[in-house]
């Protein structure tokens, strides 16, 4: 028996506390991110492909699953996948650094990195 | 309590785990909460159970046998990995604070919550690649209203068996 009991406390308010902080520093932390330079796709943690945000593009992706990606006017998105739930098509348009859109089921990313100097080439 | 009663009530509690994981799979939280991996945590109920009535270590030997034979039954390597990884961390933070007078089942399941989804990002930084640490904060919020749930929940059930 730990014994511990089993009736909200006012130190459980703690909790939420410690939570909530935990929350704030991670989005302080991502907060410092500009607009983006390019969508970069991993697939199974491999990086496979660097879509500049600024040209309109589309890009397939066959891994487990078979997903489209898209680049439209400055912003990334899955734009069609066969995976079950499809998830990473609801999860809608990216175009700030840092943010991400992940098909778990797919083991999928595809995260907005700033300007490379070789986003150029693609 | 005898060894061998406190072995075989493990024996049940980690049944009742794995039953409890499976039947989450049919709570489409997913379909509310558009976030990968955003499950309501039912097995951590009995996580906090085992700790409740035995303590930290058959707690862990509960938790670690669920995500093996979950594993098993249904999920392959990486999903060993991710149930593994949320369900150790949570077990550590769980026993850790459950030691402190500070917290109730509440605080308790709340830390559980929490840790669980940071265990499974840090799997799914090392399946994924790092971008899906962005994540986190949106699931660490999510988990304050599991954490809730299971806290209401494990306070429930725990207060009517008392004893096993
Ligand atoms: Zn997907």
């Amino acid at each position: 028996m730990s014994g511990f009991g089993l009736k909200f406390k006012k130190g459980d308010l703690w909790a939420v506390l410690f939570v909530m902080a935990l929350i704030a520093v991670l989005f302080l932390l991502f907060a410092a991110r500009g607009k983006g330079g390019c969508a970069v796709v991993t697939l199974e943690g491999q990086e496979i492909a660097r879509l500049p945000l600024s040209r309109d593009t589309e890009f397939s992706v066959s891994g487990k699953y078979h997903a489209v990606i898209a680049v439209e006017k400055g912003e990334a998105f899955v734009k069609d996948s066969d995976c079950p739930h499809g998830d990473c098509v609801k999860s809608g348009k990216i175009s700030k650094n840092g943010q991400s859109v992940v098909c778990l089921p797919g083991r999928m990313t595809v995260t907005v990195e700033g300007d490379g100097v070789d986003a150029v080439i693609g | 309590m005898s060894r061998v009663k406190k072995i075989a009530l493990s024996g049940v509690l980690t049944a009742l785990a794995l039953a409890l994981s499976y039947f989450e799979r049919f709570i489409p939280l997913g379909l509310i909460i558009p976030l990968p991996g955003v499950k309501l945590g039912l097995a951590n109920i009995v996580t906090v159970a085992a700790l409740y009535f035995f303590g930290p270590l058959p707690a862990l030997a509960v938790a670690a046998l669920r995500c093996a034979l979950g594993s098993f039954f249904g999920g392959g390597v990486s999903s060993l990995l991710f149930s593994a990884s949320g369900a150790l961390l949570s077990w550590a933070a769980m026993s850790a604070v459950s030691r402190a007078k500070t917290f109730s089942v509440y605080g308790i399941c709340l830390f559980g919550a929490a840790f669980h989804n940071i265990g499974q990002t840090a799997a799914a930084v090392l399946v994924l690649g790092p971008a899906v640490i962005y994540y986190l904060p949106y699931l660490l919020a999510v988990s304050l209203f599991t954490g809730t749930v299971t806290g209401l929940i494990s306070s429930g059930v725990l207060s009517r068996v008392k004893r096993l």
